[in-house]
């Protein structure tokens, strides 16, 4: 194989010590020396200097200079990787099989006293740069198959985090795939009258949110549920159960924005057993009929008492849920300003309004009218009445004493739960639930990316959130996606090279996770001895049952310990492997 | 100085090997006989290599990660730490000096630490090249770069 060396003189920095023509009679004189005339020669027959090999113009000029002579492989010689090294060989790599050495930082500017011995050590250093891409040149040759990257992101659930985070995605020029289970997107949105903060509607934001889905072009699946997602090589798998039967697609990503489930106040407080107790939800739709004229305003209770804390912060839901107060006081100014001859009680627990637009809401609420009454939790409240709910029965929390309200309508309002369908893609994915049962991600630092590489998780999924907060989760998710897709986007399409990210150091440098693809093991060569999975530091090497050991390239982190302590040598990097080292070595000392 | 003498140089490419490049950008001068190799992990290093850099003639064999607490692939330097320290004591035995294999971890884009603990090891080498009669050397871990090492 023809190669070349690109030595760049860093604007004469580096040919004060290691002058050009000298460079190339001593490597020339190495080359001789090490193989003789006849011998298997790791041949460099051009050596093209450049000044400014950072510049893309002349990196430019001297890669098709160097391919124009016939030139197979480059080697480029200059300055360190992290200086301008790692992006050049980047560019350089792009197009040829590419190889960078150090002489600048590691020669050239420290052994400034000793020239001859500067000139030497560089000839040895690009004589070990020349082996070692004559040994990577045959790992290179024979790319396996591999059906990645597709460039699609699956996002799981068309609420409000969904329709946001697809959205975004698509307008990073990324391609969304968007599963929704119903017939129709938008999610909670849909049932939702009013937003708070600011009072914006539901079905209106949800119609923005979707005429910005589809007008950017992203894939809308509707009536289709997802009913599994397996992680495979290079990416996802999942089932999709669509309106085509059943059918499995890869995918790079998966964004999991499921939601989560309103819980229904069955059996407590007599719901169901009297009219006039209703879920808060229940509340909302009739609001909403009223605020859009399908519905007379004296239809609603006159005598309201919104019930806080219904089936949340108790044995089976042990959370607060977050989102039902803020509605309860939202719900609460709308039936004030609809029946200002009636009255709202809120009888809670303690509200939870934390932040800025909620504290304003809870500002609002009292300022309307709408009163506010601790109760004692020991003490359960009681519905009152025969056929309608006349009354509702609770212990004062401030003076302790039980205290009857004359009410028309008592209003539950019961938290959200995780999907039972959420709980189970999570697991399939390998996400973490919390004891709750909502998936975790890696909070604080990485609110919506869980440990697994090219899964993210955002709305009510992760955490019972307001309908502003899952658009955010929802934009946050899609951020992260699209620069996941990014660093996927400059690798090879190698299936070994995935951008694996177990770490948030990997994950801030997309580029690095890129780097090299993941340690492999040849089963013909393993004997199962298990010490690589012993030494793995992200047990990324599995024995199965029946054959050589295997390496989870999600995990794999391209360490190479497991190569390191492989007694057979069946254990490499495919960049790294022992045959490109040991010809580095042998390089570095054969004279 | 000998022109012949070769000291070979794992380093980590997350901390030793920027410590280096840190090095050369600072022009701190070394004397030009030690050859870098740049890993990805000081946990990469096999004893196997190490034991072939000395079969091809390495005069002495350098391996450099980060400080403990300090890897980027959750603690590989540690079994790496615990590896060669295995094979040193097997050196030993088939009479290579453990001295002539030194281990550092902590050399995190400290330049003058690098340019330092190099110098150091590279000037053990050649004494040890020049008093050919000199007893083994046992502890290669020298104590000035051991103060991060597990107790």
């Amino acid at each position: 194989m023809k190669k070349a060396v690109l030595f760049c003189t860093c604007c004469g920095t580096i040919s004060a010590t290691l002058p050009p023509d000298r460079l190339r009679d001593a490597l020339g004189a190495r080359l001789l020396s090490a193989y003789g005339k006849e011998g298997p020669q790791p041949a460099c027959e051009e050596f093209y200097a450049c000044s400014m090999l950072c510049r893309r113009e002349e990196s430019e000029a001297a890669l098709n200079s160097v391919l124009a002579s016939g030139a197979e492989a480059v080697l480029a010689a200059g300055c360190s990787l992290s200086a301008r090294g790692f992006e050049t060989m980047k560019f350089l790599g792009g197009s040829t099989l590419a190889e960078w050495a150090d002489i600048r930082e590691a020669c050239a500017w420290i052994h400034e006293d000793a020239p001859d011995g500067a000139l030497r050590k560089a000839a040895d250093i690009l004589c070990m740069g020349l082996a070692a891409l004559e040994r990577r040149a045959a790992v290179a040759e024979k790319p396996p198959p591999c059906d990645f990257p597709t460039g699609e992101v699956l996002v799981i659930g068309g609420g409000p985090a969904g329709l946001a985070c697809a959205g975004a995605l698509g307008k990073m020029g990324v391609r969304a795939v968007l599963a929704e289970r119903r017939a129709a997107l938008g999610g909670m949105l849909t049932q939702l009258g009013l937003l708070f903060p600011r009072f914006i509607s539901g079905p209106e934001l949800a119609e923005e949110l979707i005429r910005d889905v589809k007008h950017i072009g992203v894939q809308v699946l509707p009536k289709t549920t997802v009913s599994g997602v397996q992680p495979v090589p290079g990416g996802y798998r999942a089932v999709l159960n669509g309106k085509n039967g059943e059918e499995e697609r890869r995918f790079d990503a998966v964004v999991l924005a499921a939601g989560a489930l309103p819980v229904l106040p069955r059996g407590l407080y007599r719901y169901g057993e009297l009219t006039g107790v209703l879920s808060q939800l229940e509340l909302e739709t009739s609001l909403g009929r009223v605020e859009s004229g399908q519905k007379e305003a004296l239809a609603l209770p006159r005598q309201a008492v919104f019930l806080q804390c219904v089936a949340a912060r108790d044995e089976n839901n042990p959370y607060c849920s977050a989102v039902c107060c803020p509605t309860s006081l939202k719900n609460a100014i709308r039936l004030r300003s609809l029946r200002p001859d009636g009255s709202v009680t809120v009888v809670h627990r303690n509200i939870a309004t934390p932040g800025k637009h909620l504290e304003a809401l809870y500002r609002r609420a009292t300022a309307s009218g709408v009163l506010l009454r601790s109760h004692d939790p020991a003490v359960t409240p009681e519905c009152l009445g025969t056929e309608r709910v006349e009354g509702l029965r609770f212990r004062d929390a401030l003076n302790g004493e039980d205290t009857v309200l004359p009410a028309d309508a008592v209003v539950c309002s019961t938290p959200l739960k995780p999907l039972p369908d959420t709980l189970k893609l999570a697991g399939s994915l390998g996400l973490r639930t919390d004891g709750m049962g909502f998936a975790c991600a890696r909070e604080p630092v990485q609110p919506v990316s869980p440990s697994g590489a090219g899964i993210f998780i955002c709305g009510a999924a992760r955490w019972p959130a307001t309908v502003e907060h899952c658009l955010e989760q929802g934009r946050a998710a899609a951020a992260k996606a699209a620069a996941y897709m990014r660093g996927i986007g400059s690798c090879s399409g190698d299936s070994r090279c995935l951008p694996v990210v177990p770490q948030t150091f990997w994950e801030l440098m997309p580029d690095s996770a890129c780097r090299l693809p993941s340690a492999e093991v040849n089963g013909e060569k393993c004997s199962r001895c298990g010490r690589c999975a012993a030494v793995c530091p992200y047990g990324a090497c599995f024995l199965p049952e029946d054959a050589g050991m295997r390496v989870d390239a999600r995990k794999c982190a391209r360490c190479g310990s497991c190569a390191a302590v492989c007694p057979t040598g069946a254990a490499s990097l495919p960049g790294e492997t022992v045959a490109v080292l040991r010809a580095r070595i042998k390089e570095a000392l054969s004279r | 100085m000998n022109p012949s003498l070769k000291t070979l140089v794992f380093a980590c490419r997350w901390c030793p090997l920027l410590g280096a490049e840190r090095a050369g950008r600072e022009r701190l001068a070394l004397p030009p006989d030690f050859r870098l190799i740049p890993m990805e992990c000081a946990g990469a290093v096999s004893p196997d290599l190490i034991l072939r850099a000395f079969a091809d003639g390495a005069h002495g064999v350098a391996v450099m990660g980060c400080h403990f607490g300090g890897c980027r692939h959750n603690g590989a330097n540690r079994s790496a730490h615990t590896r060669l320290q295995l094979l040193s004591a097997a050196l030993e035995a088939v009479g290579i000096r453990p001295a002539r294999l030194f281990v550092s971890w902590g050399t995190a884009h400290e330049a003058r630490q690098f340019a330092g603990v190099l110098s150091d090891f590279q000037a053990r080498i050649r004494a040890l090249r020049k008093e050919k009669d000199l007893p083994l050397l046992r502890g290669n871990f020298t104590p000035g770069h051991d103060r991060e090492m597990r107790p």
